[in-house]
């Protein structure tokens, strides 16, 4: 069954208060809840965009699926894009659905398998790993909100 | 919804040259427990990180805001005027 309006708005709002709980949950320091609040807010928000095409959402769909079956990129201007994109990537690499039954030492771990470990010039990062990585999925996913629910509120849809 | 007024009203104080833009988000039967969302406008977020941007709202919510009114709060976006512009434009 396609999604309506009514889901679109319920979605929305859920979306709004994801955020709010992933900069709250940041805030406290609680590394592995934050990233996979971050996730879930985006989830929230990409289906309700899907919703507002009026589509059905697939099942077991990842991040990048269900941007693109909401056409979210279709609305963001190329000058804006390449950051949009990067931070939804930056938010793929780092987040998983099963993140929610991880401990931070298991995701310390997953994110070392995962060569999360080490910056863009090869060194390994120093300190938290899980809070570097944490403090990326954060600010990536508060670049994708205020474009996702900011073109929601301010240009047309 | 007193809560609105003196909400938007701090903010703006603490943010000079600020305009939040803020109402009640849910559509809940019981209007008095709906949460507030909405967003902060502010020229003093230009080049500073998303995350940066939060972290003032926080320690404003933590000055001025019980834990019940912090409470009903949802997700108050940051924008500068420009960040705005490029919105309402596309």
């Amino acid at each position: 069954m396609s999604g309506s309006a009514a889901d679109a708005g319920r979605l929305k709002r859920a979306a709004e208060a994801h955020f709010a709980a992933m900069v709250d949950l940041d805030r406290s320091g609680h590394q592995v809840l934050t990233i996979y609040v971050a996730g879930l807010a985006i989830e929230a928000l990409f289906r309700a965009y899907i919703y507002r095409l009026q589509r059905t959402v697939s099942k077991a769909h990842g991040l990048r699926e269900l941007a693109e079956d909401g056409e979210f990129f279709k609305g963001v201007p190329p000058g804006r894009r390449p950051e949009v994109a990067a931070a939804l990537g930056e938010i793929a690499s780092r987040w998983y659905n099963l993140l929610r039954y991880e401990s931070v030492d298991s995701v310390e771990k997953e994110y070392r398998r995962r060569g999360l470990d080490r910056l863009a010039n090869g060194r390994l990062v120093k300190g938290d790993l899980v809070a570097y990585n944490r403090e990326i999925v954060v600010e990536s996913a508060l670049i994708v909100a205020n474009e996702g629910l900011g073109r929601w509120q301010f240009s047309k849809p | 919804m007193a809560i609105l007024e003196t909400l938007k009203k701090q903010l703006e104080e603490e943010f000079p040259d600020a305009v939040a833009d803020l109402e009640l988000i849910d559509d809940r039967d019981q209007p008095e427990f709906a949460r507030i969302g909405g967003n902060l406008i502010w020229p003093g977020f230009a080049g500073m990180t998303h995350i940066k941007r939060q972290r003032m709202l926080g320690n404003f919510k933590d000055a001025h805001l019980s834990r019940e009114e912090q409470h009903r709060l949802s997700v108050i976006l940051t924008f500068t005027p420009e960040e705005v512009g490029e919105l309402m434009a596309a």
